[in-house]
């Protein structure tokens, strides 16, 4: 099996599509249906014939229809095929058009590679290039440094405004104004925070302690505001940070120099996709095998796209990651990944306690105050129920020792599969609630949606 | 709401910064920081007490572990198996639940139980032929896991678990709750069911107090009789008419004794034209009585008259009156009632008696094959008799007949099935599952005649019966029919060719997910233990 069918549907763009997939998951549909060591593949009879191909390595995959989804029918339909019936693909030789593919791809990812190194160690650039980019470089850094400043005061001066005339009658002003804070944090370079405060108009009204929750997200915009007036004199490491939640991108380039690189055996954890406008956002959770650390890949795509990197949760890749310069370290990009992926069969390193959980959270929360939210593994831990009338927190685990944290919800999906008994949770932990995002129960990683 | 909060909500603008701020263990180093402004030392207040709550949090909260499930015998079907039944749940096209339906019974017969990660949906099922298949198969598992949402407490009725009162909530809950209530206290003990729906029903609105009636169906007995008999005095007609439905249904109410002594009136034998025949007389009006009683008043809605009346009036009577009351067999009845006048309605009003007496009264048996074929004779004529419903009544008559003359019956009327007006896809689903290889033969050969032919009106016909014979035939049967279709050459030249290559598809589809699912079930090798074999910590 190259990946199961509960990984094939957290693959799939859309319902619709996944719906389209499983009609065509027929072995009357296909023919050259087969596959090797390397890949799968088959010819797809639709209104043409189509040439689908997988790569196992790294889970890549390509029709040659025009759909503009990805991963399109024709590929999910040749997965679901697979996960029905290994049998389906024989073991053969590839035929010409999956060689060709293939080879594509293996340049790519050597040429990747060589980028890397080259970057590394740059011997033959011209020095006065270097110089002149540079340049370059700091003019457009410093332009943006103003634009976020005065985007920054003048939020300040908004932020004091609310404070001085009361929060009282936001709930009823509509989520029109944190809009209009947000886009203009956008026009002055800063969307990281923009996403942020316009997320603040789901706050309010929502509960009866918005008001707490709102007051303490704009105090610690505030604080944010104030380091950002001083970053010139913050350690290197926190100003990075500072100015990735502001919205700053660390370039390929810098990241290939200063990334730290971690070799492990990444376990895929969790995953969560949203979709704001028209672009979607993934962050997918890993925890390494041998090290138990955490990183977290985030990727972007327009709709309907596919991300860079197919990451599907369940699956354990060793892989070298890059981690983002910073103080907390947790997002990563893959770098290179050392061999095919393999499904999870074995428990994931993480905290058998939930106080070493909260103490780590307050580790990181101590390095970056505006981290939002941390994820990782609380392992043996057991679902509970706050039964008081009209609690907001319902349900919670419970770990072996009596210790508990609140979920933000129950994932159906989680009482069904542990029935009541201990099993291990991956989770995103925003210091309220945690958000399930994974569950090992029956020797299997699964997604929680 | 802490104090910080209630000063930002009212805004300092308005109350400044209150003199007497609790204590807060972070305001040492909030007060570090040199402010210009109360509103500024409020937002640094703010912020720094969130990151120490948020980096320090530990909750008292008082929770109850959940009690892990009891281990089951039979094991949960398989990821395999999870994924076909996910691909079926998820199918927008079939809104239809009779192929779950079929996989439920699949399950059942290989002794698995839902796979674990399907039992969210099963709860979630509405259609109640749905719920009867999934019962079965929940296993422990699903049976625990009902009992944490309200909405699927129907999973739990009549479980060895459910040692809960069948009333617990009744008074806060909705009213698809409360009916989901009373069918269970019906289940367990009618008559304590019975009174505590008499104690509260005066109080419901109306509407609410005709569904909740419809709920005594479950357990009926002639116990039930004197409630009913004070509702069919009811202000609302809908309450009335529930009442006398399931009034008419017990042979010794008192209700179908005065139905039985008003039909003294309604037939008589007279020679007509050298001959005894059969005559009705059905009243000319619909009087107070015979309103309390749940019949009909056709001559004030002006739907049908005294015909109407009569098929109403009949249908309250249990048939094997008619044998005694004029000492003549059903068949010789049928025979003498064809030249009336209101011949249609009296064989109308005979079906209905005889289909709703038949479950309590033997008696009535009789009658079901006499009536199958005289309503085959008046249904082939070309009559339209659907004022009626004489279809609907065929059908129901057919479901009574024996099941071999069922399959021999239908073998003819698939043949030629333009002769009548019955329809055969609702007869389909009366035969017993799975159909015999001739049956299926002889619909299958059908189907490829008319694809090959291009008998299109024909096609829509035998398309309708295709997914019920998604679900009915064997399973061993199923490669070879899929082999069969995928020979049939059929171009896209038309939009009927189109949706009878849909049609095709859908069918190949259903099939296909049968045989899957079986043999993922006879494949499928003894699953992993219950997720209690992740281990305890060191």
């Amino acid at each position: 099996m190259v990946l199961g069918a509960d990984q094939i549907e957290r693959l799939a763009p859309d319902a619709a599509s996944l719906a389209a997939g499983r009609k065509l998951a027929a072995a009357r549909h296909w023919s050259a249906l087969g596959s090797d060591n390397q890949a799968l593949w088959g010819i797809c009879q639709g209104s043409a014939n189509y040439l689908v191909k997988f790569d196992r390595a790294d889970q890549g995959y390509h029709c040659s229809c025009p759909s503009r989804k990805f991963p399109c029918k024709h590929v999910l339909a040749l997965l679901l095929i697979v996960a029905q019936d290994p049998d389906a693909a024989p073991k053969r030789d590839e035929p010409e058009w999956v060689v060709e593919w293939l080879a594509k791809r293996r340049a790519r990812d050597e040429k990747k590679t060589v980028r890397q190194h080259e970057t590394a160690s740059p011997a033959d650039v011209d020095p006065q290039a270097i110089a002149k980019a540079n340049a370059g470089r700091k003019r457009r850094e410093a332009q943006r440094d103003e634009r976020v400043s005065e985007g920054l005061e003048r939020l300040d001066l908004w932020l004091h405004d609310l404070i001085r005339n009361g929060l009282a009658d936001l709930a009823l002003r509509g989520s029109g104004i944190f809009a209009e804070q947000a886009k203009r944090l956008v026009d002055a370079q800063a969307p990281g925070l923009a996403n942020r405060v316009a997320r603040w108009s789901e706050i309010t009204g929502s509960g009866p302690d918005w008001h707490e929750r709102l007051l303490a997200e704009l105090g610690r915009t505030h604080l944010l505001i104030r380091a950002w007036r001083r970053i010139d004199e913050l350690p290197a490491p926190i100003a990075d940070e500072l100015r990735q939640h502001l919205g700053w991108n660390v370039t390929q380039d810098r990241l290939d120099a200063e990334g730290e690189a971690v070799d492990d055996s990444w376990i895929v954890v969790g995953q969560i996709e949203e979709q704001e406008d028209r672009l979607r956002s993934q962050r997918t959770w890993l925890v390494g095998r041998q090290a138990g650390q955490v990183a977290m890949v985030l990727q972007f795509a327009p709709a309907n796209q596919n991300f860079a990197e197919s990451l599907v949760v369940g699956m354990e890749q060793a892989a070298t990651l890059r981690r983002y310069p910073g103080t907390v370290g947790v997002r990563a990009r893959i770098a290179a990944r050392l061999g095919p992926p393999t499904p999870v069969t074995a428990r994931a390193p993480g905290d058998d306690r939930i106080v070493d959980w909260l103490d780590r959270f307050a580790d990181r929360i101590a390095a970056h105050p505006w981290l939002e939210r941390f994820a990782g593994v609380l392992r043996y831990v057991r679902l509970a129920r706050d039964s008081t009338p009209q609690s907001r927190h319902p349900w919670w685990i419970i770990d072996t020792g009596g210790d508990r944290l609140p979920l933000q919800r129950l994932p159906r999906r989680l009482a069904a599969l542990t029935g009541g008994h201990p099993f291990d949770l991956a989770a995103e932990w925003d210091g309220v609630s945690l958000l399930p995002i994974g569950l090992f129960a029956d020797r299997t990683w699964r997604g929680l949606p | 709401m802490n104090d910080l909060a209630r000063t930002a909500l009212l805004g300092t603008g308005r109350s400044g910064l209150p003199s007497d701020l609790a204590a807060h263990p972070t305001d040492r180093l909030s007060s570090a920081v040199p402010t210009d402004s109360v509103e500024t030392q409020v937002l640094i207040r703010a912020g720094v007490r969130s990151i120490w709550e948020q980096a320090g949090r530990h909750f008292e909260t008082e929770v109850e572990p959940l009690s892990a499930d009891e281990v089951d015998p039979r094991s949960p079907g398989s990821a395999q198996v999870a994924a076909i039944l996910n691909e079926v749940a998820s199918d927008s096209q079939a809104n239809d639940p009779t192929l779950m339906i079929e996989l439920m019974h699949s399950l059942a017969a290989h002794e698995r139980t839902l796979p674990y990660e399907s039992l969210p949906d099963a709860l979630e099922a509405q259609a109640p032929a749905l719920r009867d298949a999934i019962l079965p198969v929940l296993g422990t598992r699903g049976v625990w896991l009902a009992h944490l949402d309200p909405r699927w407490s129907w999973a739990i009725r009549g479980t060895a678990t459910d040692d809960a009162d069948p009333f617990g909530g009744w008074d806060e809950g909705t009213i698809d709750e409360r009916c989901a209530m009373l069918e269970r206290g019906r289940a367990i003990d009618p008559a304590a069911a019975r009174e505590r729906l008499a104690a509260t029903l005066r109080s419901e609105r109306a509407d609410h107090r005709a569904k909740l009636i419809e709920r005594l169906a479950i357990g009926l007995s002639i116990d039930d009789e004197p409630l009913l008999e004070e509702l069919l005095d009811d202000r609302s007609s809908a309450v009335r008419e529930r009442a006398s439905a399931l009034l008419g249904r017990l042979p010794a109410s008192r209700l179908v004794g005065r139905a039985i002594e008003r039909g003294a009136a309604l037939l008589v034998i007279e020679p007509v034209d050298g001959a005894e025949r059969l005559v009705a007389s059905p009243p000319t009006e619909t009087t107070k009585e015979l309103k309390r009683d749940g019949l009909p008043d056709p001559f004030a809605s002006g739907s049908g008259g005294r015909g109407a009346l009569l098929v109403a009036m009949l249908a309250q009577v249990p048939p094997s009156i008619w044998c005694e009351r004029f000492g003549r067999s059903p068949s010789d009845l049928i025979e003498r009632i064809r030249e009336d006048r209101f011949a249609d309605a009296v064989l109308a009003g005979w079906c209905q008696g005889t289909l709703r007496f038949a479950e309590r009264e033997s008696r009535c048996d009789v009658w079901v094959e006499p009536l199958w074929r005289e309503l085959q004779r008046v249904l082939g004529d070309g009559r339209s008799s659907r004022q009626y419903r004489l279809s609907e009544s065929a059908v129901e008559l057919f479901g009574r007949l024996a099941p071999a003359q069922r399959i021999a019956e239908l073998g003819r009327l698939i043949d030629e099935p333009f002769r009548s007006e019955l329809p055969i896809g609702p007869l389909l689903a009366l035969l017993e599952r799975p159909w015999s290889s001739a049956t299926i033969e002889r619909l299958l050969r059908r189907l490829i005649d008319d694809l090959q032919g291009a008998r299109w009106e024909g096609f829509a016909v035998t398309a309708s019966w295709l997914p019920i014979t998604a679900i009915a035939t064997p399973v061993s049967l199923i490669p070879e029919i899929i082999a069969r279709l995928s020979r049939v050459e059929l171009r896209p030249n038309d939009y009927r060719a189109v949706n009878a290559i849909r049609a095709i598809e859908r069918f190949v589809t259903s099939l296909d997910r049968r045989l899957r699912l079986v043999r993922a079930l006879t494949n499928q090798n003894d699953p992993m233990p219950p997720s209690s074999e992740t281990s305890e910590p060191n």
